[in-house]
């Protein structure tokens, strides 16, 4: 799962047209170039729905064995250092991978983690797991019951929150094992 | 109560099957008290009459008995759609307090059919009815499983309800949880309890083969069917089910029924459920070689019950090794699930 | 030898048309010997018949068969002792129309799985014993009443029964054909079989070769 455009910091590229941008020309394409640039600076590090996801017919939840093709709107990923990838249906049952790693797959740790997403409930679409907000209380149930339901900024979250009385927003950082026991035995 | 075809088709089954029990045993009971071969009263000449017919009312009956229990599972794993946090059968299942008992009962009737169907089957092969009297018992007996089941299954499908959440089969089934069954059998440690079961099928397909050449041994052979079917079943939920998912915390004994596993677990529990039956009705059978009209084939049926019975059990456990051995689950020695 | 024990047969019990045809019978029929039940009609001499050769059940009372006792048997045993004891000679023919006469006559024998052509020389012998061989291959539509009834007969016989059981077998036919008819049974009584037939023919049961008559009145046997 890689981006279509490789991560080089924006100083490079720009250093690319530095002899142009020191040319005498129109100012307008400039101007619209590098406001094009900006967006896509800008827009980078937040989706990859471009991408197309792959999730095989036979690709399980490591956690609860449920096959995530079912649920693609509920689809979570961790890809870990050495290339494998899993699918989860659902942030709560990811969650619970992170904090339990060699129960659900022995040899592999929390450490060798490396990307993580989740996706967001509005947009449908994979976003960081890291630079999420989760709303959790709410009366949305996913494939696992009471969710933690990911959004990718704060006034979406806070949109949800109100409309299906969720009960708080938390950070990535802030998920902990009691949280996720919480969800799963609210009836 | 959810409108489902499924749903209409298992109360329809057992409904009919409850229905006819009683028709029956009100028979049987008429039978129990008057039958008395030697004598040509009227009584006793409709009593013959009525005999033959509810003899095969009772083998249709009894054979969707054993259809009814696959049926059942295939109603609640077709469900799962329905109830959140359900995945498989076992949610649904669990969606109120009905479910399992319904399933253990369905499992009992079964067992109980097809003996009475064996038992039909060998009284039938004699021209004076001469295991009558006990094939009427046997249906006495069985009568209030088959009536408390619907009872059950009834209220199981009535009091279903679409907005309850109900617990997925992950947990079910998990080695944390301390209570309920379900856990207590899926944290048995895999490796020993590996050992357990390919021990005690070995043996039960020696008693088995040797009964079949030699003849004797036939309770040991039933009371060994008996022990491996329980043993299997444990043995799903705790390591057989692990290589079937390639999952080392995934016990459940339901999804492997499912489209995914290629519907595995239907034919597991097809040739689990045929060994334990041939094998008890091996035993029910032994007590009447003795008997005259009985005498020219019963010993052959006999031992040809046992054979089956080696059989299923022979073709379940290469099925299961096959999977153990193609799945590329390994389970560690010092990891204790 | 065949014994009935305080038969009895009602047909349509508990209706208002309720009628009993045979009324505490008690008979014994000896083997090797011809036996001929004689009464009115509606004396139950048929349903007494159908009875004796395992066609229907009692209401009430026991038939044994040779030692064997016949009433209780269920169904698939009975069939098996029908086919293998009773050759049945009824008042009509009863052939089946539109196959042929060696097929017609092999017909009982077929749940008996016999090799073809080994159960088409005994039908071809069968059929020159009574003189119609040569009829082997034509229709039953174009046999003469004599004809027809030979070819019953040889039905009958196929599988090589026991008992004989005849039905008003001479009803339809005339007097030579009739005395034919009884040197057939001659012959029969002659090969150790048992014979009985129901007749109000007096040229049958005042024949000689009749061992014994049974008088039926009123579903009972008189004297």
């Amino acid at each position: 799962m890689k981006s279509s455009i490789k991560s080089d910091p924006v100083s490079t590229q720009t250093k690319n047209y530095t002899q142009e941008w020191n040319q005498p020309v129109q100012r307008l394409p400039k101007i619209i170039l590098s406001l094009s640039l900006l967006i896509l600076v800008f827009s980078m590090d937040r989706s990859y729905a471009d991408e197309p996801i792959t999730i095989k017919k036979t690709d399980r939840c490591p956690v609860c064995g449920m096959f995530v093709y079912k649920y693609p709107k509920w689809v979570a990923q961790i890809v870990f250092k050495d290339g494998t990838s899993y699918f989860y249906d659902g942030a709560k049952d990811m969650f619970k991978h992170i904090f339990d790693t060699s129960k659900y797959t022995p040899g592999k740790s929390a450490e060798a983690m490396k990307d993580i997403f989740v996706t967001d409930y509005y947009e449908v679409e994979l976003i960081e797991a890291k630079s999420a907000f989760y709303v959790i209380g709410s009366d949305v149930l996913g494939p696992m019951g009471h969710e933690l339901l990911p959004f990718k900024d704060q006034e979406s979250a806070q949109e949800f929150l109100e409309d299906h009385k969720g009960k708080s927003i938390i950070r990535f950082q802030d998920v902990t094992p009691v949280i996720i026991e919480s969800l799963d035995h609210r009836t | 109560m959810i409108l489902h075809p499924t749903v209409i088709a298992n109360l329809l089954a057992v409904y009919i099957s409850s229905g006819m029990v009683l028709y029956a045993v009100f028979y049987g009971v008429q039978i129990l008290k008057h039958w008395d071969i030697q004598n040509g009263h009227e009584l006793q000449l409709v009593l013959e009459r009525k005999t033959y017919l509810i003899s095969t009312i009772l083998s249709y009956v009894f054979g969707l008995q054993l259809l009814s229990l696959f049926l059942f599972i295939f109603t609640a794993d077709s469900l799962t759609p329905l109830f959140v946090g359900a995945m498989c059968a076992a949610g649904t299942l669990n969606v109120d307090a009905f479910g399992y008992p319904t399933l253990v009962l369905k499992i009992f009737s079964f067992i109980l059919a097809g003996l009475w169907l064996v038992l039909n089957y060998a009284d039938n092969q004699g021209y004076d009815y001469p295991l009558i009297k006990k094939k009427y018992l046997l249906l006495a007996f069985v009568a209030p499983f088959i009536i408390l089941e619907t009872i059950l299954e009834s209220a199981y499908f009535l009091s279903m309800e679409a907005d309850v959440i109900t617990s997925c089969c992950g947990s079910l089934f998990s080695s944390e949880r301390v209570t309920g069954i379900g856990s207590e059998i899926a944290s048995l440690p895999a490796r020993p309890m590996m050992w357990v079961f390919y021990f005690t099928m070995a043996c039960t397909l020696t008693s088995g083969i040797f009964f079949y050449l030699k003849n004797a041994g036939g309770y040991l052979f039933t009371v060994l069917s008996v022990l491996m079917f329980i043993i299997s079943l444990i043995s799903i939920v705790s390591f057989i089910s692990l290589y079937i998912y390639e999952l080392p915390t995934h016990h459940c004994p339901f999804c492997i029924i499912m489209e995914e596993y290629h519907y595995l677990g239907y034919l597991l529990y097809l040739l689990l459920f045929g060994a334990v039956v041939s094998g008890i009705g091996t035993g029910a059978l032994i007590p009447f070689r003795r008997v005259e009209s009985l005498q020219f084939m019963l010993g052959g049926f006999i031992r040809k019950l046992a054979l089956a019975s080696v059989i299923l059990y022979a073709a379940f456990t290469a099925l299961v090794t096959y999977e153990i051995v193609s799945s590329s689950l390994v389970i560690s020695y010092e990891v204790v699930y | 030898m065949i014994e009935l024990r305080n038969v009895n047969k009602v047909f349509n019990a508990g209706n208002p048309s309720e009628f009993s045809a045979l009324n505490s019978v008690n008979l014994l029929i000896e083997e090797n010997q011809v036996t001929v039940l004689k009464g009115p009609s509606g004396s139950g001499k048929t349903t007494l018949l159908s009875i004796v050769g395992c066609m229907s059940r009692p209401s009430a009372g026991r038939v044994k068969l040779q030692g064997r006792e016949i009433t209780s048997l269920p169904e698939r045993f009975l069939t098996d002792i029908r086919r293998k004891t009773f050759g049945f000679i009824f008042q009509q023919p009863n052939l089946i129309k539109g196959i042929s006469v060696l097929d017609n006559v092999m017909l009982p024998a077929y749940p008996l799985g016999e090799k073809r052509s080994h159960l088409k020389i005994k039908a071809m012998k069968s059929l020159s014993e009574l003189n119609i061989d040569n009829k082997a291959a034509s229709k039953v539509e174009w046999l003469s009443g004599g004809e027809a009834q030979r070819a019953s007969i040889v039905r009958a016989l196929i599988n090589d029964p026991h008992i004989i059981i005849a039905d008003e077998p001479t009803a339809h036919l005339d007097t030579k054909l009739s005395n034919r008819f009884m040197e057939i049974i001659e012959k029969f009584k002659s090969q150790g079989k048992t014979v009985i037939i129901t007749s109000h023919d007096p040229l049958v049961y005042e024949s000689s070769m009749v061992d014994r008559v049974v008088n039926l009145r009123d579903g009972q046997i008189e004297g």
